[in-house]
């Protein structure tokens, strides 16, 4: 059995007891080999790790003092394993002053055994720094994931996150942001996929401690049948943190009757000299462009498929790498035709990871 | 054998019946022009032949080639040759005009066993059938309909007609909103389109339409019925002498 204090604060009231009752094998016991973590950091000088354990370990990427990253870093976490499976790992990802770098971070399954990813991921931006971080979220029905992220940002950083759940038996994604220096700019999008039995949720806190910082949150979500859902956001806008500017958007739609949605934005605000705003919405898929399209002779799946793509598509547009962004348009378009297969073509080549060897993380191009 | 045929067509929205009779034949190779005040069923007629499952339909039938449609879908019917180009078209924020329009050809191909137009076959189509509303701009980025003009908008539904190339349109007060070289623009795609092989209906509020797209038939529908059937005369004559006119007719 595994003991619940192993999963701390993270849940907040997100109920996992689908899996305290299952007897998960920590792979700490030596019986899981396949769970792979690793990265590939282009001419970077920084800590590369390949972790073949999977229980308590984790990654550590350092970008130094103005350093350009060019090429994108993907961090992937593969849990590949014929055993029942609890994986923990604790990355750290620290930005310094001045510098830029984009990282996206993949959660993907092979094959269909159960496990629970307990994961936890601090990163320090520096400042003036320039972070992108994408999470790609893509796991098999019976496994659950818990994906804490907690940030810092110094003055006058720039950070672009963007979370894409495609599949997953439940996904809790827990962030917590601080905004510390004056003129941060963060912007927070998420997109959840979910169908079946699925469960997704979404905790977005964030802090602004300084004046003139910006934030902007948008998470959009599409459910079928009995999926379940819940957004809970959290701006906290401190006394010192005048001139701040933020906005919380959440809109949801149930493409069922059984689907069920809970939203919860929610500000907090402690000075009068700010710009802030939060909405969310749950609704069905516009009747009267389904009829126009139909009426052009458009199917009612292919017509449903692109309304709800179109839906997609203010979150997929703002990923700010291309090929990551052509990438994830298919799998979307993919998952919404409900053809997706775990990572099966994706551009980013992470679903044949071998033990030991070293994996293969370049976007290819010719996939597109 | 007629294209359209309409008997006894009963229809509504809830409870609430809007059609109570209607009666139309319509032959291919003719335009047909149905007018009437507000609120008396015109756009009702449209949406029922389109198939818009808003309106329910209590009694009558549609024939359209030979058969019933009232029980097809409405991609079916549309796939079928009809065509209705909207009052008011939607708004469709992140489906592009291109990409929109190629899905609807080629899904309309695949009903009628035709493969799919190529990538280059379908621009080379796209750039041809703009020129039938002297559209210039490019439509591959644009989303449907969003942040159209009033204008745009109309001129699209001519281009969509063009590019489906329907046998049946129906063209629900396209005139709605129009300036005079917008209504010019698309009256003349309109009529480019026209042959023997295919039919309009137009429906308009006005008679300045008419002076563009010049009907062989002008039809009056009043509370849910065609009170009155005429030459395109019949146009000119309720413009003079206004809808109080026809309320006195019936009246007698």
């Amino acid at each position: 059995m595994i003991r619940k204090d192993i999963l701390p604060e993270a849940l907040k009231g997100v109920d996992f007891s689908d899996f305290w009752n299952d007897d998960l094998i920590r792979p700490a016991e030596g019986k899981t080999e396949e769970i792979q973590c690793s990265c590939n950091i282009p001419n970077l000088d920084t800590e590369r790790r390949t972790i073949v354990n999977g229980y308590g370990d984790g990654l550590e990427i350092r970008v130094g003092e103005r350093q350009m990253v060019e090429r994108p870093i993907q961090i992937q976490s593969v849990v590949h394993t014929d055993y029942k499976s609890l994986v923990e790992l604790h990355n750290t990802i620290v930005v310094g002053a001045g510098a830029q770098v984009k990282i996206i971070h993949c959660d993907d399954t092979i094959g269909d055994t159960r496990s629970l990813s307990n994961n936890e991921t601090t990163i320090e931006i520096g400042a003036g720094a320039v972070v992108e971080y994408y999470k790609l979220q893509n796991i098999n029905n019976r496994s659950g994931l818990i994906n804490k992220t907690r940030i810092t940002m110094a003055e006058g950083s720039t950070l672009r996150t963007n979370c894409i759940t495609l599949n997953g038996g439940h996904i809790y994604n827990h962030y917590e942001i601080r905004m510390k220096g004056p003129h941060c700019e963060l912007q927070a999008d998420g997109l959840y996929l979910i169908d079946g039995e699925q469960k997704c949720d979404n905790y977005i806190f964030v802090q602004h401690d300084a004046p003139h910082c910006k934030s902007r949150e948008l998470y959009k979500g599409i459910l079928d049948d009995q999926a379940r859902a819940r957004f809970n956001g959290h701006v906290l806008v401190m006394d010192g943190a005048a001139k701040t500017e933020a906005y919380q958007t959440n809109r949801n739609i149930l493409l069922t009757d059984k689907a069920h949605v809970e939203t919860k934005p929610f500000l907090e605000i402690y000075n009068d000299d700010v710009k802030c705003s939060h909405g969310s919405t749950v609704g069905q898929l516009d009747e009267q462009a389904l009829f126009y399209m139909r009426s052009r002779g458009i199917s009612e799946r292919v017509a449903t498929t692109m309304l709800s793509y179109a839906f997609c598509d203010e979150v997929i547009r703002e990923i700010g790498i291309p090929e990551l962004r052509l990438a994830i348009e298919d799998m979307v378009k993919k998952r919404l035709h409900g053809e997706l297969l775990p990572c099966s073509n994706c551009a980013l080549q992470c679903s044949t990871p071998c033990n030991g060897a070293e994996a293969h993380f370049d976007i290819d191009i010719t996939k597109l | 054998m007629s294209l359209l045929s309409i008997r006894n067509l009963h229809a509504g929205i809830g409870d609430m019946e809007i059609l109570k009779g209607v009666n139309l034949e319509v032959n291919a190779g003719e335009v047909h022009s149905i007018m009437g005040p507000n609120g008396n069923g015109k756009s009702t007629l449209a949406g029922v032949i389109a198939g818009n499952p808003k309106y329910h339909v209590t009694e009558g039938e549609v024939i359209y080639n030979g058969r019933n449609i009232l029980d097809l879908p409405v991609e079916v019917r549309a796939a079928e040759g009809i065509f209705l180009g909207f009052q008011y078209p939607v708004e469709i924020p992140g489906v592009s005009i291109a990409n929109f329009m190629r899905t609807a050809v080629n899904e309309q191909r695949k009903y009628r066993g035709l493969d799919p137009l190529s990538g280059s076959e379908f621009l080379k189509l796209m750039e041809e059938k703009k020129k039938v509303v002297e559209m210039t701009a490019s439509l591959a980025n644009r989303s449907v309909n969003e942040g159209f003009s009033g204008g745009e908008k109309k001129k699209n539904e001519i281009f969509q007609m063009a590019m489906l190339n329907p046998t049946l349109s129906i063209l629900d007060e396209t005139d709605s909103g129009l300036d005079i070289d917008a209504l010019r623009i698309v009256a003349s795609g309109v009529n480019k389109l026209r042959s023997k092989d295919n039919a309009t209906i137009v429906i308009t509020h006005y008679q300045r339409l008419l002076d563009y797209i010049v009907p062989d038939f002008v039809h009056i529908l009043y509370e849910g019925r065609i009170v009155k059937t005429g030459p395109k005369e019949l146009a000119l004559e309720l413009e003079e002498k206004g809808y109080e006119w026809i309320k006195k007719e019936l009246e007698k």
